[in-house]
């Protein structure tokens, strides 16, 4: 049987014409010389009719024009490296490498087995790059039959073979030629402060770009809803790593030491592609920032060549982000309490927890329990011990927040310190003289004080140089200690008094925040939470009331309570006003919107501002405004009518958590409507075109 | 993900004219879409030299990927087809 390719069927270097046809022509004329065809005209008309049908050119420059004919009587294969190339109708270019196969008529299927295995070569970036650097038609014979004479094999095992040996092979003939054939792959880690959408969002974008890419990527999310550790395997095999994060990541030690692309949790949603390019590039730069540290060591919480603003943030939202759930547990167990065991639970709660049990149900009236849920005892019983479950989780979320701020900073090492400061700054311990006065609580803004102390003191004191024998102590017992020590110091002794007269002047001040003032904090903080729909801003005005939430008193007027509830209002109004909007209208929105639309109810009334994205980044100039004022409105309006809320999550699923439910329902309802009417009068006056193209 | 399961409908398999016709409107998608034969690695359908690495002949299974429904089902219909006809 006659070889595929033998060394008179490749032309190198050939000025085989500047039009396809003609080097069709001019490759049967190369097979017809070899002696493989007995009517040259059939295999040109042949080949020709093929490639009426379709070009057969390739990206990447390559062009397979084939046919089945009678003109040949064994499959032959005829190679050209085409000097000038020829357009064969790729769309990115002419083609220099042409194969043209030639395959008998009838009979079997070797036309599509010669197919299949030069397209796995072809793929190959060794073998291409072999076949623009052989040097003699020789060399260009050996590479190909190398792929195409590879006995049949299983399924993926000709691709290897193929690219083994077109390795082996480049490796002789092109020395320089580029390693990159290897399938790239990266791992990504994204996060966001409330870990529901841009988390996800972004692990989808980076996806998406390195598809485009052509790398693998495996994306970690660490979202609120837990995530799935990477496999140690795949963080070893990758080449490069990208932190997607507005938090610190967990267990950053995995990493330690590779190449490391890392942005807010925005930058993949923008632009995924770009951030590929540049972990590709990194990957192949020694000079390339890594991830610090080392897995044992443990510390380093920085992102290399962060600016001081996004760490500032980052850290602040990690401490806020762990804080959060102690926040929601707490205050919605509180309100349920209150639910159970009316308010007057305050007082007696212990007594019964003592006292009462199941069997032995407290008396509500005796004990002063007027508004127990149907006047029932066992509602009064389990009232008290939500009441004091939720009490708990509230005292631990100032140590949370401190803790998780220094874990930020200084990885592990600086929880336990961190965790100590927010004790301190909470008064965990009631250290108190005898005469009564207190150690200063100096609440959140100690917290943060005392976090960042911690962190930094940890921090640094991981990074001194110690003997071997001293490192495996220093996580677990110099760090802690030592950071305990100086932190807690200045805590007491320097930071104590002036941060709690701050804070003290603070709730003064919004305590005494009282008609028109609070009105227009609520109006301020509904055009924060609208503005960037679950970006920096809405965070911020997020944080300052979820954290007041952590920080009030019972009572049901606490100021801290109502911003919570403007908070909220806030930002549940502009998914909800989009939605109503694409239903009033559906003209104004494209199908995608539409559908869009449909989730935004849902993403509404659970608090999930960023189920507006969609729309704002569609057409930013329109809905932004719109959805602000709506905002503004719902959060003007729950200031007004005293509503406040207890949990710091959840929208109207925490209901029963609020206090002046009328004045919420109409405040939002307000909203919804404001917000959706400036929505649809801005698409109907301020452009012309939408409702034409989508009609 | 979707992922569909389709039988090659052209009579000599996804060589290159199928191949080709599958990767133009592949291109034309807003989502990526994958094809591959079970058990291996998918490829991209937009790439027709990575098409015809698959090997797919007439009757063959291939299974269709991505990460839009309608998307799928697009490529799906031409997996099905007979481009050779």
């Amino acid at each position: 049987m006659n070889a595929l390719i033998t060394t008179d069927l490749v032309r190198l270097d050939a000025d085989l014409g500047s039009e396809k046809h003609e080097v069709i022509r001019a490759l049967a004329g190369v097979v017809a010389q070899a002696d493989r065809t007995t009517d040259v005209e059939a295999l040109v008309a042949d080949a020709f009719a093929r490639e009426a049908t379709s070009p057969t050119g390739l990206k990447n420059g390559i062009a397979i024009p084939h046919c089945r004919t009678t003109g040949v009587d064994v499959p032959t294969l005829a190679f050209a490296r085409l000097a000038p190339p020829v357009d064969f109708g790729a769309k990115d270019g002419p083609a220099d490498l042409v194969f043209l196969i030639v395959a008998p008529e009838g009979g079997d299927n070797t036309h599509l087995q010669i197919l299949t295995k030069l397209a796995r070569a072809l793929v190959q970036a060794e073998f291409t790059d072999g076949l623009r650097a052989a040097e003699s038609p020789e060399e260009a014979v050996e590479l190909v039959t190398r792929v195409v004479d590879a006995p049949a094999r299983p399924k993926a095992a000709p691709a290897a073979a193929a690219a083994a040996a077109a390795t082996s092979t480049t490796a002789e003939t092109a020395p320089e030629a580029p390693t990159a054939g290897r399938r790239r792959s990266l791992v990504a880690v994204t996060a966001c402060p409330t870990g529901i959408a841009h988390t996800y969002m972004a692990a989808e974008a980076l996806e998406a770009a390195a598809g485009r890419a052509g790398v693998d990527i495996e994306v970690e999310t660490q979202g609120s809803a837990g995530s799935t550790p990477l496999a140690p395997g795949t963080i070893a095999a990758a080449d490069a790593v990208i932190f997607a994060v507005d938090v610190g990541v967990r267990d950053r030690g995995r990493f330690a030491g590779k190449p490391l692309v890392s942005s807010g949790v925005k930058r993949p949603i923008d632009d995924g592609d770009a951030m590929i390019a540049e972990a590709l590039r990194y990957a192949d730069d020694p000079g390339a920032p890594r991830v610090e540290g080392s897995v044992t060591a443990g510390e380093g919480g920085g992102v290399a060549n962060e600016s001081w603003g996004g760490r500032t943030r980052r850290v602040l939202m990690t401490g806020v982000s762990y804080m959060i759930p102690f926040v929601a547990a707490g205050g919605l167990l509180i309100a349920l309490g209150f639910l159970l065991g009316g308010y007057e639970i305050v007082g007696p709660y212990g007594e019964i927890a003592v006292n009462n049990t199941v069997f032995d149900l407290p008396d509500p009236q005796a004990l002063g329990l007027d508004h127990a849920l149907f006047g029932s005892g066992l509602m009064a019983y389990f009232g008290a011990l939500f009441f004091i479950i939720g009490k708990t989780a509230f005292a631990l979320f100032i140590p949370a927040f401190a803790g998780y701020i220094a874990y930020a900073i200084a990885d592990r090492p600086g929880i336990a310190p961190g965790f100590v400061m927010g004790g301190l700054a909470a008064n965990l311990f009631g250290v108190a003289s005898a005469d009564g006065a207190a150690l200063p609580a100096t609440g959140f803004l100690g917290a943060i004080a005392g976090g960042v102390l911690a962190g930094v003191i940890a921090h640094w004191i991981a990074s001194w140089k110690v003997p071997n024998w001293a490192r495996g102590l220093m996580p677990v017992l110099v760090i802690p200690l030592l950071t305990s020590i100086i932190a807690g110091l200045l805590m007491i002794v320097v930071l104590g008094k002036p941060i709690s007269w701050v804070m003290e002047r603070l709730n003064d001040g919004l305590n005494s925040m009282t008609g028109s003032s609070a009105i227009l904090l609520g109006v301020i903080l509904g055009l924060m939470m609208a503005f960037d729909m679950g970006g920096p801003l809405n965070k911020v005005a997020y944080s300052f009331a979820a954290v007041g939430v952590g920080g009030a008193s019972l009572a049901a007027d606490a100021p801290e309570l109502k911003i919570m509830a403007a908070v909220m209002l806030a930002g549940m109004v502009p998914p909800i006003a989009l939605a109503l909007a694409t239903v009033v209208r559906p003209g104004l929105f494209n199908v995608a919107e539409r559908e869009n639309g449909k989730a935004g109810w849902l993403l509404g009334a659970s608090f999930i501002t960023e189920g507006a994205i969609p729309f704002a980044a569609a057409d930013p100039l329109r809905v932004i405004p719109s959805i602000m004022l709506g905002s503004a409105v719902t959060g003007g309006l729950s200031q007004a009518f005293d509503v406040s809320v207890r949990a710091p999550h959840g929208g109207i699923f925490v209901l029963f958590a609020v206090d002046g439910v009328l004045g919420f329902l109409i405040a939002l309802l307000a909203g919804v409507l404001v917000g959706a009417a400036a929505v649809i009068a801005l698409k109907s006056i301020g452009s012309p075109k939408v409702a034409p193209a989508t009609a | 993900m979707p992922t569909k399961s389709v039988v090659v409908g052209s009579a000599v398999g996804l060589h290159a004219r199928p191949a080709a016709i599958i990767s133009e409107a592949a291109d034309e998608l807003g989502s990526e879409v994958l094809i591959g034969i079970p058990g291996d690695e998918a490829v991209d359908a937009s790439s027709a030299l990575l098409i015809m690495t698959l090997g797919a002949g007439p009757g063959d299974t291939v299974e269709v990927s991505g990460d839009v429904e309608a998307d799928v089902d697009a490529i799906v219909a031409l997996v099905e087809k007979d481009l050779d006809a």
